[in-house]
């Protein structure tokens, strides 16, 4: 018996404004299969990520995740199975400025519909080395604590599925492992498929299934 | 309703992130919400005073000059009698059919700002004054205190006092022969609180006026001898003005121009002269209810702009809270609950400055025991003013939180 897909990206193209129409590579993803799309910058790793997250409306094609027709939902529907089958990392950051690290992460709990599990919100940021970072707002992290706090809430709701864009390239060796082995562990740990695009060569060695993006 | 709580903490957030312009915009509203306020609570309580003090009084009687300020002095005890009148010629306009009931009354003296006024019995009877003990004057020089002024001055049945010349605060010249204070009166809520009374007789005596103690000397016990002592046994004497009952309400179409017709008196109506005073001062309260309005459409504004730039700087924000899973709805709700929350912190400081100015005010003038106003009433309008305050927020939010209902999705993080 076959594994499941859980992400399948099928005759997909899109179009930013102003831009020209862009041609999404077709990917099917299954279920634990931990992926990384790598490509240099321009490749559409991250149009191809946004298009799985539905952050980006699609020309054609259709985006499947987990058997249903994500790409069709309704927007709204689209933003509810996000927020609580997803775990996001973006290539900006995008932490809320105005909430402290930890309101950050509960507001993440929230608002997939969970109640907000404090103890494992200072478990995770321990695993990350953030832990005495939680009740700072966002301004005052460095790069690399903003990045490990973007982790944090990528994995606080143990999602299915874990997509992460250039998750290590602001940080250092040490980081950037420790960054990727947790993402690893906590996709392990709650069977989520991790999915990453980045054109960080360092964490190639981590992953079985490379995808390679080349250049339309 | 989960949404409706995050909606506001985020809000929150928000706001105490920009808390300078935020406190800006709620000083503003509070500063307009807080002079309609105080305004309202001091017109009602005004208002409602006149109308307790002059219940009861369809006419007054008094000498001619303003009546405005015949009606002040007489039945308000607010300013200076206009003169004073004779009791010879009063007696035979207040003979009249149309005249149910005539109250004298004497002014010229005051004891540590409260009014002595030399009246009968039949003047406690017009505010449903009750003694809180003692009893009512029986000869001259006797006295009864309105509860206030017992409260204030301290003094007691079995006090004595030296009233002085004049009416104001400071008080004039001391007379030699004193007061001896034989009965208190229960708060009635009008004016009678705020005076000492006693029978007309003692201020005749006190000013020398050549009178017959027995005639000038009204007992509280015959207050139909006293209402007599003007015309049957006080000729030449004078008082201040009388108060007047209509025997029946026609009386109004024709006896005050009866008296402002036949006699050297003027006739003034309470009702009319308290409608003029309000319509004089409308245009002042209208200015200043104007003025506070504009300073809460100008926090209406500072709302909205505030929005408006904290929309464009976080606009990315919004966006990534639907990336997490809110509804659209959560946006629009963080965005109006920041307009809400400014509105209600707007509303409660203002209501808290609002009663807090009128209850200074209130003070500030009950050192002169003229007005009695305070902050610590609430009236119906205040709702109105509250519902208006939250009305302006909440519009001022409209277009703001439907610009982020528009922009803030999530394919703005895609095109970052």
């Amino acid at each position: 018996m076959s594994t499941p897909m859980l992400v399948r990206v099928v005759g997909a193209s899109c179009q930013y404004q102003h831009g020209h129409p862009i041609r999404l590579p077709d990917v099917a993803i299954a279920a634990g299969q931990h992926t990384l799309l790598l490509g240099a910058s321009g490749t559409g790793k991250t149009t191809l990520i946004n298009a799985i997250a539905g952050l980006q409306t699609l020309l054609t094609g259709a985006v499947e995740i987990d058997g249903g027709a994500f790409s069709t939902l309704t927007a709204s529907a689209r933003d509810q199975f996000r927020g609580q089958k997803m775990g996001l990392i973006m290539q900006r950051l995008h932490l809320i400025s105005a909430l402290t690290v930890r309101a950050n992460l509960a507001l993440t709990q929230s608002l997939a519909g969970r109640a907000v599990d404090y103890t494992m919100l200072e478990k995770i940021a321990a695993s990350l080395g953030i832990q005495d970072k939680l009740d700072r707002p966002p301004r005052q992290l460095s790069q690399g604590e903003a990045q490990r706090a973007a982790i944090a809430r990528a994995v606080v709701n143990q999602p299915r599925l874990i997509l992460a864009d250039e998750p290590t390239s602001a940080l250092d060796d040490h980081n950037c492992e420790a960054a990727i082995t947790l993402l690893l562990a906590q996709a392990e740990q709650y069977h989520a498929t991790l999915i990453v695009a980045t054109h960080d060569a360092r964490i190639k060695s981590h992953f079985a299934n490379v995808i390679q993006l080349v250049s339309a | 309703m989960k949404n409706i709580g995050i909606s506001f903490c985020i809000a929150l957030a928000y706001l105490r992130e920009r808390k300078f312009s935020a406190a800006l915009n709620v000083l503003l509203l509070a500063l307009g919400v807080a002079t309609i306020i105080a305004l309202v609570l001091i017109l009602t309580q005004a208002e409602s005073r006149m109308q307790r003090d002059s219940a009861g009084i369809d006419l007054v009687i008094g000498a001619k000059g303003s009546p405005m300020q015949l009606v002040l002095s007489s039945v308000f005890q607010v300013d200076i009698p206009t003169g004073n009148i004779s009791v010879e010629e009063a007696s035979q306009v207040i003979a009249e059919p149309a005249v149910k009931l005539a109250v004298p009354l004497a002014l010229g003296e005051s004891y540590r700002g409260f009014r002595i006024v030399g009246t009968n019995p039949a003047y406690i009877g017009l505010y449903g004054g009750q003694l809180a003990g003692g009893r009512l004057w029986d000869k001259p020089l006797e006295a009864v205190l309105g509860a206030d002024a017992a409260k204030t001055t301290g003094l007691k049945i079995g006090s004595t006092f030296n009233g002085s010349h004049g009416l104001s605060d400071s008080g004039g010249a001391s007379h030699d022969q004193a007061y001896s204070v034989v009965g208190v009166l229960a708060p009635t809520g009008s004016v009678l609180d705020r005076l000492i009374v006693t029978s007309v007789a003692s201020v005749w005596v006190l000013h020398d006026h050549e009178q017959e103690p027995a005639a000038a000397g009204a007992s509280a016990a015959n207050p139909a001898k006293d209402d007599h002592a003007g015309h049957d046994h006080s000729k030449g004497n004078e008082v201040t003005a009388y108060l007047v009952q209509y025997a029946t309400p026609l009386a109004a179409i024709s006896f005050p121009r009866f008296v402002n017709a036949t006699s050297s008196m003027q006739a003034a109506s309470p009702a009319m002269e308290s409608a003029r005073l309000f319509q004089l001062l409308g245009v002042g309260i209208a200015a200043l209810k104007g003025f506070a309005a504009i300073m809460m459409l100008c926090a209406a504004l500072g709302i909205f702009i505030g929005l408006m730039n904290a929309l464009d700087e976080r606009r990315a924000d919004l966006a990534l809270l639907r990336v997490l899973g809110a509804s659209p709805m959560v946006v629009v709700l963080v965005t109006l609950a920041q307009g809400l929350m400014v509105g209600l912190m707007g509303v409660i400081l203002g209501l808290l400055l609002g009663h807090a100015g009128a209850e200074w005010i209130g003070q500030t003038y009950a050192e002169s025991q003229r007005v009695a106003i305070g902050g610590r009433i609430w009236v119906v309008e205040e709702v109105w003013i509250v519902l208006a305050a939250l009305g302006l927020a909440l519009i001022a939010s409209i277009v703001p939180a439907w610009r982020a209902y528009r922009d803030a999705t999530p394919e703005l993080l895609a095109s970052r």
